[in-house]
């Protein structure tokens, strides 16, 4: 039995779940489990257990090796290549390894056979045989490399269905999240009762249900009144299997890395009920659910553009390192405090900013990034040249003996155009997501949507900031707020770029210290300053004072500490942000922090 | 000798762009003539990756000795080292500032990539 356990976004409690579960089906009912850890770029399953016999190996790719005394420099390659994973130079074909899709295309075009493959390792697969009580592997994507979705499709390798196999997928809808749920029997969809929550399970629900695969919800940090996801169960069919309560002890067990399950008993009846109807849901035939997303309308109009030049425009954005810190509360609430200034969410996989600021859409613009394949069927002759030559297997054979390309798995490589001998292949540029300029109460706002199933590379980000300040440009006397996109990739860098200073929100957590040092270093590269924000200092006072002691130590500001305040999750689960709320003791602390902000940056 | 900075705008006027495989333009200066031109980037901009291969190939095409930018990842690093293209990685700054600093002589070239790519 395959069972994915994923959500729209980190931090909502996907590991705590994935790995209670292991541990009560295979110590407390000696089940054969097997739990793999899909997260290839940030694994962290593994810390939570004592791994004593590890083994490894390689996972490789073909990539080119340029025969010198063959090619002639002619470029072709390099033209031909979209992914710009080869250049010539000095009449010389240099290829980078880390750009290849392994596509083939460069061997393909080379008309003095000057090209061969030869095998690359671009990650690790991890697996565990003694130690926890079942069996463990995790997949570890090489610093650099961009093949998430060849490390998990080899982390599924030798899997045996009749084992118990849980799969903790990465955050988000991306194309690594579609690669763990292909084949899985369940997905389980972990959220909390808040609107982002329900955004970002919708986001989800909606990848799986396209996917065909039976779907449940797991509500994490429920207080009991969890409506605004019962009334989406209602509506999109998706059941809610289990509910796992909000509970300060939770938290603070969590932060020091210990599995839930091992220690609350009340955990392991509510991981057997949760199995209990995992094997239900399989068991009933699965019904075709509606989309659960409504179409975007596009608005057209001018987009505006930015100057050259910022012009004393002053820009900061709020980052975390990892998801569910409180990186948009946060955010909400400081652009509460200053109202007639320009906002931004560059969290465009999962877009949560307009919900907590209320904001109404004014434009809406297409974006497309890549081109993707298209087999004319009229033209198509049925040779299968374009199916065979694929590494992606995108080009699937249908009945009737026509090509057509598998929605979401083609990688744009070209190959099949290339190939194709009627001439009945086009590459067209893909629609992959939307740009938004929004109003809200305190100000414009410029956000995206990603579609769902694409990568996100850190230029539909880029987008969202360049509207953002030709927006600032336009109004009188307004700086720029932006909330960050989580995580330390591609998309961060796109969201930092350019801004004065860079707040980071962390929690007094194991994961959470280990983020934030990375995504500091990423803002010391970009000569960006930075200062820190603890949410929820108190639940682990030691954690928080390591936190204040490395920021000591690398000179970097903690301008405020956000206390655990039971207000919040309340006033988060009514959709609203910390200024909508009377006094307690968080919305104090970030009034000061709002205070520290201009005092110290005048920002 | 040509001078290529890694630039926000059009001029000398405009300030160095911390990036450089997806900086907006490229400002190149000739030493003899004191000459000055600009090429746009507009297609790395777009590039959904590879930018900084691609970037550094234009810059060592329009025929730079050194390359002025505010950091330099390894792909960028190891194209400009395989074409000559000195490589100088400094803080920002107005162009024209930056251009009297070289000419005297204060910017040091780098040896290597002084950050990962994608800032990792």
């Amino acid at each position: 039995m395959n069972i994915a356990i994923a959500s729209g976004k980190g931090g909502t409690g996907k590991t705590t779940v994935a790995l209670s579960l292991a541990r009560v089906r295979a110590e407390k009912r000696q089940e054969k489990v097997r739990l793999i850890d899909c997260d290839v770029e940030a694994p962290n399953d593994h810390l939570f257990l004592d791994s004593a016999e590890v083994s490894t190996v390689p996972v490789t790719l073909p990539k080119p090796v340029i025969d010198e005394k063959k090619c002639t420099a002619c470029g072709k390659c390099a033209r031909t290549c979209n992914y710009n994973a080869l250049t010539v130079i000095a009449k010389k074909v240099l290829p980078f390894n880390e750009l290849c899709h392994s596509c083939g295309v460069c061997g393909y075009v080379c008309p003095e056979k000057a090209v061969s493959y030869r095998p690359v390792e671009i990650g690790k697969i991890h697996s565990v045989r003694s130690g926890p009580p079942f069996a463990l592997s995790w997949g570890e994507l090489a610093i650099g490399q961009v093949q998430a979705p060849d490390i998990i499709r080899e982390l599924r390798h030798g899997i045996r269905r009749e084992d118990i196999n849980i799969f903790d997928s990465s955050p988000g809808c991306g194309c690594a999240v579609r690669e763990t749920l292909a084949g899985m029997d369940a997905v389980i969809l972990v959220t909390e009762p808040t609107p982002f929550g329900l955004n970002d399970l919708r986001l989800a629900a909606e990848l799986a249900g396209k996917l065909g695969i039976p779907t449940g919800i797991v509500i994490n940090r429920s207080d009991g009144n969890d409506k605004i996801i019962e009334d989406f169960a209602r509506e999109s069919g998706v059941e809610i299997l289990t509910r796992i309560p909000f509970e300060r002890k939770y938290a603070e067990t969590y932060s020091r890395g210990i599995v839930l399950a091992e220690k609350y008993p009340e955990i392991e009846t509510l991981m057997d009920d949760l199995y209990g109807k995992i094997k239900e849901l399989i068991e009933r035939a699965p019904e075709k659910r509606q989309s659960v997303l409504g179409s975007i309308p596009e608005s057209g109009g001018v987009k505006p553009v930015p100057a050259a030049s910022r012009d004393g425009i002053k820009e900061a954005v709020v980052i975390s390192g990892k998801g569910g810190t409180g990186k948009t509360t946060v955010c909400a609430s400081l652009a509460a405090l200053r109202p007639g200034n320009v906002f931004f969410d560059a969290d465009v996989d999962a877009s949560n900013l307009p919900i907590l600021l209320k904001s109404k859409t004014l434009s809406t613009w297409k974006f497309t990034s890549g081109a993707k394949a298209f087999i004319d069927y009229d033209k198509c002759a049925g040779c299968g040249g374009c199916s065979d030559l694929c590494r992606f297997k995108a080009v699937r054979r249908y009945k009737d003996g026509t090509y057509q390309v598998v929605p979401g798995a083609c990688e744009g490589c070209g190959l099949c155009e290339l190939v194709c001998p009627a001439g009945a292949v086009e590459m067209i540029p893909a629609d992959t997501g939307y740009t938004h300029l929004s109003a809200s109460e305190y100000g414009k706002l410029a956000h995206a949507f990603l579609n769902i199933g694409e990568e996100n590379s850190g230029k539909l980000v880029t987008e969202v900031k360049n509207l953002a300040l030709a927006v600032a440009a336009e109004e009188k006397d307004a700086d720029i707020l932006g909330d960050g996109s989580p995580g330390t990739g591609c998309p961060v860098i796109a969201a930092m770029a350019g801004s004065n200073l860079a707040l980071a929100v962390t929690e007094p957590t194991v994961s959470g210290i280990h983020d934030l040092k990375r995504v500091l270093a990423l803002a010391a590269h970009f000569d960006i300053t930075g200062c820190v924000v603890i949410n929820k200092a108190d639940i682990n006072p030691d954690k928080a004072a390591e936190i204040k002691d490395f920021c000591r130590v690398n000179r970097v500001e903690v301008i405020g500490e956000i206390p655990f305040d039971e207000a919040v999750g309340r006033a988060l689960r009514e959709g609203r942000h910390l200024l909508e709320i009377s006094s307690c003791p968080a919305r104090t602390a970030v009034e000061n922090i709002s205070g520290q902000l201009k005092l110290k940056f005048n920002i | 000798m040509k001078v290529i900075f890694a630039a926000t705008g059009q001029d000398l006027d405009s300030s160095l762009d911390q990036r450089f495989g997806r900086c907006p333009y490229f400002v190149c200066y000739d030493t003899v003539t004191g000459e000055t031109s600009c090429i746009a980037n507009t297609r790395n901009l777009d590039a959904a990756q590879g930018a900084g291969v691609q970037a550094a190939t234009t810059v060592a095409d329009a025929g730079a000795d050194y390359a002025v930018c505010g950091h330099c990842g390894p792909k960028a690093f190891r194209v400009l080292q395989a074409a000559g293209v000195k490589v100088i990685c400094t803080a920002g700054g107005k162009l024209a500032d930056l251009l009297k600093d070289f000419e005297a002589g204060n910017l040091q070239e780098a040896t290597a990539a002084d950050v990962e790519g994608h800032w990792m």
